[in-house]
């Protein structure tokens, strides 16, 4: 047994040394747990924000082909306009122009922010390009997201032949 | 030196290897499930970008398209029977009255969803109705 009045000589000059040591260990220990823990809890919520991203992705989607069948199947006089002409298009009155700018999908308010012709995809006369944008609106936490598609057009009257997602044009 | 000394550093010594240890455990499992839901993830988006891409073939195929407000149907036993990513659960349904087709993709055990819907129309899956129009025979399978 070691007392303290039995401790042999060379012992005796490294008294206190042990707890500062073991207490050195622990904290260098504790932070390298807690720093490799907080990486892996980072990892998480990126995983988390992306699939929002894309569920988000999904919910625009379905929103802008929303919107597009409903403008061709009932004013499709407005497909190869641009949004600031419609009203001049002839086949859309003030409230169904108002239900075509904005509205709620999924408990997701949105709006259409951009409907013009896209020059640098448009091939022909016959073959148009339609550029749009949609905004989701900001819902909780979750700030304002833009989208935007190509819309192809083809003949005359133009009948819709694609929309696609070309990405998010940004935060808004 | 002494014996209380030792006791104590040892204690704290295990103490802390031990909570280090749990947190390199937890830490180890999270990122296990952390590539299980990435993996998930890309085979949901694989399977919905399979999907997008059998509408486009689709819509190259097609001699005579069904008629807009009809063509839901359709398409959705299309989307049902084509091909689909495996462990990847499918659910497609029908809006007959806005003419959508509703798609749910979920892996079993997974909270994870993707949902989205497709309107034949905003995808020139589908003609405008002509009043002298004969009756369309429906899609053919793109493969």
């Amino acid at each position: 047994m070691l007392g303290n009045g039995a401790a042999p000589a060379r012992w005796r000059g490294s008294s206190g040394f042990l707890l500062p040591l073991a207490s050195l260990t622990a904290l260098a220990l504790m932070l390298s747990s807690l720093s490799l823990l907080s990486l892996a809890l980072q990892g998480r919520l990126r995983l988390a924000a992306e699939q929002h991203l894309l569920q988000s992705e999904d919910l625009v989607t379905s929103i802008a082909q929303d919107l597009v069948a409903r403008v061709q199947l009932q004013h499709a006089c407005l497909l190869s306009l641009p949004f600031g002409r419609w009203m001049e298009g002839g086949c859309v009155t003030a409230t169904e122009l108002a239900a075509l700018q904005s509205g709620v999908l999924h408990d997701q308010r949105w709006q259409l922010v951009r409907w013009e012709p896209d020059l640098t995809r448009t091939a022909s006369s016959a073959a148009k390009a339609m550029d749009l944008q949609v905004e989701l609106q900001p819902r909780g936490s979750s700030p304002a997201l833009r989208a935007a598609f190509s819309l192809r057009l083809m003949g005359e009257p133009a009948q819709v032949t694609d929309l696609r997602l070309l990405g998010w044009v940004g935060r808004v | 030196m002494n014996l209380v000394e030792v006791m104590i550093a040892s204690l704290i010594v295990v103490a802390s290897s031990a909570g280090s240890l749990q947190v390199w455990t937890q830490m180890m499992q999270s990122i296990r499930q952390q590539d299980q839901l990435q993996r998930v993830s890309d085979q949901l988006d694989a399977d919905l970008v399979s999907i997008e891409g059998n509408l486009r073939r689709l819509r190259l195929s097609l001699a005579n398209p069904p008629f807009c407000g009809q063509s839901a149907p359709v398409l959705q036993g299309l989307l049902a029977s084509s091909s689909q990513t495996s462990g990847i659960v499918r659910e497609v349904s029908v809006v007959p009255a806005d003419d959508v087709v509703q798609v749910v993709l979920s892996a079993e055990g997974h909270p994870w969803k993707r949902q989205r819907q497709f309107r034949p129309a905003a995808l020139g899956l589908c003609s405008l109705p002509q009043p002298e129009a004969q009756s369309p025979s429906g899609f053919s399978n793109p493969g």
